[in-house]
């Protein structure tokens, strides 16, 4: 059996008396990790473990089943990296600029160059392929960045904002190019990205960190799916205890809403709650209901759960 | 080319085992020659050697005893030496024709913009999230500027040394025998020292321009600095403030020939210690810059 792509085991970084990740222990099996947080959550220092950039206080990173401080340089070759910031190599032109990337990473000059080309090709810069990168636009400069991220074929795709500064035409191609690569080719990726649905739409895994602990580790499918067939009911805010006595006692789940007078019922992963169901309960207990509505969670109503410590 | 499908593939072919600071190495010195103030300047060194080659041959043509004369009325001109001998000495005389016009120019060409670029475009993130670290970035970056300026300035000078040994009389081998491998211990740390100089100040201006009047005003005032401080303490230590001095006094003392420097000149372990400390501080400043602004994620 493959080990995992990524293995994180009671990861600790340290930065003089500041502790940016806090024992985080977690397993990447393979495919498309999102990777959720707010800023200061622990994303970069989480990143630079992998890379093998910073030594963790204590703990391991594993990388393709091999620790990263062991050979730290081998390893990233097998890391595509695509940063936020803007970055090229200065005085080159795109294609020289990607060639000598590729010839970091181990690749003869005439592959390099040949490889350069059709990577360009690929994200759709191939007629820009002469330019230098600081002329591009926005969203060229993004294409430019993933495909300095492909040129030395990585194993493991790190995109962090990929779709950062592009128009909703340029973000559906950007988004369309990763899944191409990744779920044809096999590449795994990880995205660290603000925009929830562009996780939703390429992952199939998710981590949310927050303040230096990893709050959620799941795959999607069932992060959508807990809220599958529930149902959200507001009440009266006189009537929020009996109305929540009584769900008890009828066997409902009860999970928060986005007020303190809303709630999500549900009955686990196997059964919907039915429209009827809930106006007996308030028929019964004599709540006055405000609001009944299906509660179809997104990425973004778990990713807050996680983050307020509310989650199941 | 006609025609690329636009179409992702992975890579099969083979991974050549280089060392990383390799492809570093290579693509500096291809930035390097693609400015034509560099191949200008390599062009007018190059042009200097057989320059002066042609003209030690034409002398030996129309006055065969030439070498003889110099040595007897060149003492005129030299207080304190009754003659003036061709030995290895006297190729500092050299080392200074291709020190000033050669290579403080070309580190000003070759250099001015090398890490700065790098700064400006945030290429560190590239490089250090993948095989490249610090030290091999700054091995590959230096490397490269080093062979450059030795290959501009060593290469003429022992094209010269080869012509005067080959045509000069019996015995003159012994007498510039210290040649090659004193001036290639001066021409190399004086490349390095330039090389991590320039680089050192490349990384704190991040800009070519101010990189250039900095390095400028380091080697124009620093001159004038020395003799006035030598004039206020009559120290002739004071003239190694000057980088030109400390070069100059250096390289005597890789030929060998320290004892003969004539008075006025700083002492030779002073200039030694200066050339090290510039050395260890360039190098010091490089890596704080590579450290804090290469930070990846």
């Amino acid at each position: 059996m493959a080990p995992p792509v990524l293995e994180l085991d009671d990861l600790v970084v340290r930065y003089g008396n500041f502790t940016a990740l806090k024992g985080v222990r977690a397993q990447f099996q393979g495919g498309a990790l999102g990777l959720l947080g707010p800023n200061g959550a622990g994303k970069s220092s989480m990143l630079r473990s992998i890379l093998g950039l910073v030594t963790p206080a204590s703990g391991t990173v594993r990388l393709f089943g091999q620790a990263t401080d062991k050979d730290p340089a081998a390893l990233r070759r097998r890391v595509g990296y695509m940063p936020e910031r803007d970055t090229w190599v200065g005085g080159m032109s795109a294609v020289r600029g990607l060639a000598h990337l590729a010839e970091i990473c181990g690749f003869f000059p005439d592959d390099a160059m040949l490889r350069a080309h059709d990577v360009l090709h690929f994200v759709g810069l191939g007629e820009e392929r002469y330019r230098e990168v600081h002329t591009f636009s926005t969203g060229m400069r993004q294409r430019f960045k993933l495909a300095a991220a492909l040129v030395h074929d990585p194993d493991l795709l790190f995109l962090d904002e990929p779709t950062n500064g592009l128009d909703p035409r340029g973000r559906n191609r950007m988004l369309e190019l990763i899944e191409r690569v990744c779920h044809e080719h096999g590449i795994h990726l990880i995205l660290a990205s603000h925009l929830l649905p562009d996780v939703e739409k390429l992952c199939d895994q998710v981590w949310v960190l927050d303040q230096g602990e990893l709050k959620k580790s799941e795959r999607m499918e069932t992060l959508t799916a807990a809220a599958r067939g529930a149902k959200r009911v507001r009440v009266e805010r006189a009537a929020v205890p009996t109305f929540l006595a009584a769900a008890e006692d009828a066997g409902f789940e009860l999970g928060t809403g986005r007020s303190d007078t809303e709630f999500v019922l549900s009955r686990g992963e196997t059964a919907d709650v039915t429209s009827e169901e809930v106006f007996a309960l308030a028929s019964s207990s004599g709540v006055r209901l405000l609001a009944v509505q299906a509660a179809a969670r997104s990425l973004e109503d778990a990713f807050l759960e996680a983050l307020t410590g509310e989650a199941d | 080319m006609a025609f690329r499908a636009a179409e992702y593939e992975r890579f099969t072919g083979p991974r050549r085992k280089a060392p990383v600071w390799w492809p570093l190495f290579t693509a500096t010195l291809r930035r390097g020659w693609s400015s034509k103030w560099v191949r200008r300047i390599t062009f007018a060194s190059m042009m200097m050697a057989l320059s002066f080659t042609a003209m030690i041959y034409f002398a030996y043509q129309v006055i065969p005893n030439w070498r003889d004369l110099v040595q007897q009325f060149g003492g005129a001109f030299q207080p304190g030496n009754e003659e003036v001998v061709i030995d290895s000495h006297a190729y500092l005389g050299l080392l200074r024709m291709f020190v000033y016009p050669v290579l403080l120019p070309l580190s000003l060409v070759f250099g001015y913009d090398l890490v700065a670029a790098d700064l400006r475009s945030n290429a560190f993130e590239s490089y250090f999230s993948r095989s490249i670290t610090p030290l091999t970035y700054l091995v590959g970056r230096t490397m490269a500027f080093v062979a450059f300026l030795m290959l501009v300035t060593f290469v003429p000078v022992m094209w010269i040394w080869t012509f005067d040994v080959a045509i000069g009389p019996d015995g003159h081998f012994a007498e510039v025998a210290a040649v090659p491998l004193g001036m290639g211990a001066a021409l190399l740390t004086t490349a390095i020292m330039l090389a991590l100089l320039m680089q050192a100040i490349t990384s704190v201006t991040r800009s070519g321009i101010w990189t250039n009047l900095t390095f400028v005003a380091v080697f124009l005032f620093s001159a004038p600095l020395g003799g006035t401080l030598v004039g206020l303490t009559d120290n002739y230590d004071w003239m190694a403030v000057n980088p030109l001095h400390c070069i100059y006094v250096f390289s005597a003392v890789c030929m060998g020939t320290a004892e003969r420097l004539p008075p006025g000149t700083a002492s030779p372990s002073l200039v030694l210690g200066i050339m090290t400390g510039v050395i260890l501080a360039s190098t010091l400043v490089l890596w704080r810059t590579l450290a804090r602004r290469g930070v990846v994620g």
